[in-house]
């Protein structure tokens, strides 16, 4: 947190495990507001954030046109592609280390990230 | 003029390339890793971004994740700092691909100065008087042999790739240069990728004397002067003063004028810094040359009036340096003491979390630090806390400053090496500016 609205900060709080909405990019900490419940009933506590593995831009899709690979209630495999990191014009996918659905996709497409972002709040399946 | 730079560094240079970023009117960004998430320059500079965890090699040596930072942060430079990347060629050459503008010389020159054997080479042809020693990289065992032979024992097996101190091995008489080439090109090809070796005459009780050059993009260069930085423990600098001390004025005019010329052979651009060895008798010879800022350029800084980091900006954006070697004055004394997390009689790390922190002040005192009440000093990364700069009028009122500046530093929490630079202050050694590089080695 800081004073003054002339600083800005890339870096995102951890999200608690409620999930509160990400700030936008330039927008000072600590401006979260709320966001409805999740899809499920309340298991909010047990959901696990999946952070960005590296710097750069998120994509939801491989290419501009498709779809995008995983959407907020969709039920996702270990090892599963969840979205695309590019940093130096390469495009690094980045596969869920749990099977579980997506409660919560944190960020939105083409927005840069930095390591140990946010980026999609999981359910995990038993 | 730059508008953003983006600083791929961290702790107390960090902090001073952001201050003369804010005073140029240019917005900064530090890459940090997480470890270093809540620092102090990760907290003063305009924007942040983490770029990785702790270990160096995924964060702050981490090529791609920093290119990726400048990219998505918008910022058109980089400044290295010192260590880390700031003499990877590789990396150089990567910004200058993608159109982000190096703050520092050019990768050809960072290469050319890398290569420690064909650095030699380059002063020698320029004039500069060189250590004796092989012709370029040996070629085997043999070449060392003959030339150690002709040159005299002791002689010191270096590594091309090396520098700095690392990748070097004394040897003292015929019998064990084998062994000691073979160690050493095997642990230069672990540590450098390269198993490249040349080999130089051992100067005892040699003193380690630098010159500061400066170049604009324009090819006008200058020398700001030298530093002593004969204080040294396994190569790693403790104090650091400018004018070296007892050392003739001669001397010191050749060191400058040699310096500049190897400088000019390899049309440097930025700031960077030629070393020499200097004996008893005043002569002097070349070693090395760093392509880059150095931890201790702030005592050129105040007995020039000038400042580095500064220039290095206005000649990265463009600018021309805008005066010439005659408008340069040199004025007083200054001695930095580097202040390291490190028990001061073992010099083994300290770790741990600065529960107090006080530093010194008032007239002629500099500080240059990153830390703060509450800090933990990472594991990950060097030990030092703070430089403690201090200016006088000569040598004799710079050293007694030191000792008052170093008595009313306070740092609770974390050993220093405080104590080993109030020890060495009143050493009549030192003192009589005859302090050699083996001495400390020696006392201890």
């Amino acid at each position: 947190m800081e004073s003054g609205g002339t600083r800005i900060r890339v870096v995102r709080e951890h999200a608690p495990a409620a999930g509160p909405a990400p700030a936008a990019r330039g927008e000072s900490l600590g401006a979260a507001h709320p966001q409805p419940a999740p899809l499920e009933a309340p298991t909010a506590s047990n959901l696990i954030t999946i952070e960005a593995p590296m710097v750069g831009t998120f994509y939801r899709a491989s290419q501009p046109t498709s779809p995008p690979l995983v959407s907020e209630g969709d039920v996702i495999k270990e090892g599963q592609v969840l979205c695309i990191i590019e940093a130096m014009k390469l495009m690094n996918e980045i596969e869920a280390k749990l099977a579980g659905r997506i409660a919560q996709v944190l960020v939105e497409n083409a927005q840069p990230v930095e390591y140990g972002q946010p980026l999609f709040l999981v359910e995990p399946l038993r | 003029m730059l508008h953003k730079i983006l600083i791929a560094n961290r702790g107390e240079i960090a902090l001073r390339i952001l201050r003369a970023c804010r005073e140029l009117g240019i917005r900064s960004v530090v890459a940090h890793s997480t470890a270093d998430a809540d620092s102090l320059p990760v907290k003063l500079a305009d924007e942040s971004i983490c770029i990785g965890p702790p270990e160096p090699r995924q964060s702050y040596l981490n090529i791609p994740a920093i290119i990726s930072a400048a990219a998505i942060t918008d910022s058109e430079a980089i400044h290295p700092g010192y260590g880390l990347l700031a003499e990877n060629a590789a990396f150089a050459e990567i910004c200058r691909a993608c159109g982000i503008t190096f703050i520092g010389p050019s990768p050809e020159a960072i290469r050319l100065m890398g290569d420690k054997a064909q650095a030699r080479a380059m002063a020698k042809q320029a004039g500069a008087p060189l250590v004796p020693g092989s012709e370029g990289p040996l070629e085997g065992l043999d070449e060392a042999q003959a030339t150690a032979d002709k040159i005299g024992y002791p002689v010191i097996v270096k590594a091309s790739a090396g520098g700095g101190g690392r990748g070097m091995r004394i040897v003292r008489e015929r019998e064990s240069l084998a062994r000691a080439y073979a160690t050493c090109q095997a642990e230069a090809g672990a540590a450098f990728g390269s198993s490249e070796l040349y080999l130089e005459k051992f100067m005892e009780e040699a003193r380690h004397v630098e010159v500061q050059v400066l170049g604009d993009r324009n090819g006008i260069r200058v020398h700001l002067g030298e530093r002593d930085c004969s204080v040294q423990r396994r190569h790693q600098k403790l104090l650091e003063e400018s004018p070296a001390p007892a050392i003739t004025r001669q001397t010191r005019e050749g060191l400058c004028k040699a310096a500049l010329a190897v400088a000019n052979a390899v049309n440097y651009v930025s700031a960077g810094t030629v070393e020499f060895l200097v004996d008893r008798s005043g002569a002097f010879y070349f070693i090395e040359m760093n392509t880059r800022i150095q931890v201790e350029h702030p005592v050129t800084e105040l007995v020039t009036g000038i400042d580095l980091i500064r220039e290095q900006i206005r000649i990265a954006s463009g600018e021309p340096l805008g005066y010439k070697q005659s408008a340069i004055r040199f004025t007083g004394h200054a001695i930095e003491c580097r202040i390291n997390a490190e028990d001061p009689e073992h010099f083994v790390p300290s770790p741990g979390r600065v529960t107090t922190w006080v530093a010194p002040g008032g007239f002629g005192v500099r500080v240059d630090s990153h830390m703060m009440p509450g800090y933990t000093v990472p594991p990950n990364y060097d030990s030092l806390l703070a430089k403690i700069i201090v200016y006088g009028r000569d040598r004799a009122e710079a050293v007694a400053r030191m000792q008052r500046a170093l008595s009313e530093t306070l740092v609770e929490g974390v050993k220093t090496t405080i104590p080993f630079h109030l020890k060495l202050l009143a050493d009549p050694v030192f003192l009589a500016g005859e302090f050699t590089l083996p001495r400390l080695e020696q006392s201890l």
